[in-house]
């Protein structure tokens, strides 16, 4: 089942001398297996967006729904809120800032143990989830988590959340932070998960050379609206709207560009490296022969 | 994004809020110790005249000011039952009764006054921080026990931890949302029932921040030291406390407050108008 927003709208302080209208009519329809992409500038609502999926914020106006649970203000109460949060697992902004118990394999095991599963299934959950992210779980299983190194500790958490079997998983700037080798990683592991265990992800980024190599789509937020979903490649060559909203181009995309201005002409709309080697090299051959 | 207000200033010009900080927590000391000089209604009366013109003057909501009276609403109507139903003079005959209960007239002027006591008690500090900055109020402390650092008293870097901290309760707080959502996100129960189960709840919050706090506190101390902070030795102050001629406006007004309280107390020249007026 697909996730969708109807008439979302969220005001912070309300009726206080700090109200802020955060979000503003949003509609939304994600689609199951989809890799959805969400950017925009601090402040544009991306995290109150998503902080609304997993029932984080108390929802004022609109419905969502998020595979067969659905989400308005009247049931705002009375919602499963376990089963809401094993289907939706939410990975948010330095993860490993979530980390508190006294082994990495106590600590994946967290989540599980919140949803009451059997200790068997608990031990075992752990241990596919560790093994998932890349850790080796003899190793690592009884060492504390504030051992590890940045990248582990990451990957620990987001051990912790996959540990609850999502059927979507929304991370909220999974890089930020990281060296290049470790943001690499991170992106490899996000793309096994997607193959192996939860095809659905929804992902806040500022990175766009990321989010435009991963994305199906993506969502731009500007002021708390909602002012476009696109796949990547129409987004980016949206010259006059990407100005507008102050929002980079992927360096490939601006490579492609300026190749273009150039006279080597390597056609429009490329937002992943793969594709701009490939038109160079054809484009060049073109020139040869 | 959350709104992180602190404390409660209240934020406006006027020359309540301009005075020297120092001046205004001496006053403050001053005004708490003066509201138990005063025995009688006149006096109390005489005081709620100078709190009223004190907030009209730092243009402060008197709402906001009564909202600080909530806090000791439940002590205020306990002490006032308590002295209305159990206060009285030996000699005296009740002037009301009612099922087991005699009520006296001492009572009765007995539990007004000390309701008066309390309110002015509390409303007093109260102006003090809703005129004062919680920064401003650290640095009359510092500069206020300054004599202390003659006998090795650290004052200043007491004060530099209580300023630091001042200024971490909206970062941490911010901190403990971040850190609630996420272990909410895993499946964490803040409401259960049983107080062990909640207390036990807690853990996956505070490890977090206690690591986090100490991991700012380094970063802090680091950038500290590579811009050479030293301690008190040397150094100067961004905004330098100086006296004005408001506050020696400020002084005098409750100078003649403070002297004409004592003097309807004590009455050292046996006037008869002061004794008309604290017998009436």
């Amino acid at each position: 089942m697909p996730v969708v927003i109807e008439n979302l709208n969220f005001t912070y302080s309300k009726k206080s001398a700090y109200e802020n209208h955060a979000l503003k009519d949003i509609n939304l329809r994600i689609e199951d297996g989809e890799f959805f992409g969400i950017i925009g500038h601090t402040g544009s609502g991306k995290t109150t967006l998503i902080g609304h999926l997993n029932a984080l914020l108390r929802i004022q106006a609109g419905s969502i729904t998020v595979d067969d649970i659905v989400i308005t203000p009247k049931n705002k109460k009375k919602l499963d809120f376990k089963k809401l949060r094993a289907t939706l697992g939410m990975v948010f902004q330095y993860p490993e800032h979530q980390l508190f118990d006294e082994t990495v394999e106590r600590d994946v095991s967290y989540g599980p143990k919140n949803l009451k599963l059997s200790k068997e299934e608990v031990a075992a959950r752990a241990k596919e989830a560790i093994e998932m992210v890349g850790l080796n779980y003899e190793e690592i299983k009884n060492r504390s988590p504030f051992d590890l190194s940045g990248g582990q500790k990451r990957r620990a958490a987001i051990a912790g959340v996959l540990a609850m079997h999502p059927k979507i998983l929304v991370l909220d700037e999974p890089t930020a932070g990281l060296d290049p080798r470790g943001k690499k990683e991170i992106l490899e592991l996000i793309s096994s998960i997607r193959t192996k265990i939860c095809p659905t992800v929804i992902m806040i980024s500022h990175n766009m050379d990321e989010i435009a190599a991963l994305a199906d789509r993506i969502a731009v937020m500007h002021e708390g609206k909602l002012v476009c979903v696109k796949k990547p490649c129409e987004l980016f060559s949206e010259t006059r709207l990407l100005d507008r909203l102050n929002i980079k181009m992927p360096q490939v995309t601006e490579i492609a560009l300026r190749l273009a201005k150039a006279g080597i002409s390597v056609g429009k709309g490329i937002v992943r490296e793969d594709e701009l080697t490939a038109a160079i090299l054809s484009a060049v051959k073109g020139g040869i022969s | 994004m959350r709104d992180i207000s602190f404390g409660q200033y209240y934020a406006a010009e006027s020359v309540v809020h301009r005075l020297d900080p120092r001046l205004k927590l001496i006053l403050t000391i001053a005004y708490m110790v003066l509201v138990f000089f005063i025995q009688t209604f006149f006096g109390f009366g005489i005081l709620f005249v100078f709190v009223l013109a004190v907030t009209f003057s730092a243009r402060i909501p008197p709402l906001r000011l009564l909202r600080s009276l909530r806090t000791i609403l439940i002590l205020l109507l306990f002490t006032i039952s308590i002295t209305l139903l159990f206060y009285h003079n030996s000699a005296e005959t009740p002037i009301a009764e009612w099922w087991i209960f005699s009520f006296y007239r001492s009572g009765f002027i007995n539990s007004g006054l000390l309701a008066c006591r309390l309110v002015l008690l509390i409303i007093g500090p109260t102006l003090l921080t809703l005129t004062t900055t919680p920064v401003s109020l650290t640095d009359a402390i510092e500069s206020l026990l300054k004599p202390l650092s003659w006998i090795k008293i650290p004052v200043h870097a007491f004060a530099m931890i209580m300023s630091i901290a001042l200024r971490l309760i909206p970062t941490l707080s911010e901190e403990t949302h971040k850190i609630i959502a996420a272990q909410k996100a895993r499946g964490a129960n803040f409401d259960s029932r049983n107080p062990f189960k909640r207390a036990k709840a807690l853990i996956p919050i505070l490890i977090p921040l206690f690591v986090s706090s100490f991991r700012r506190a380094d970063e802090l101390a680091y950038a500290m030291d590579s811009r050479c902070y030293k301690g008190a030795k040397g150094r100067t102050r961004m905004k330098v406390m100086r006296f004005a001629w408001r506050d020696l406006f400020a002084f005098l007004v409750f100078g003649a407050l403070f002297f004409g309280i004592l003097l309807l107390r004590y009455n050292w020249w046996n006037w008869d108008w002061v004794r008309l007026i604290t017998q009436w």
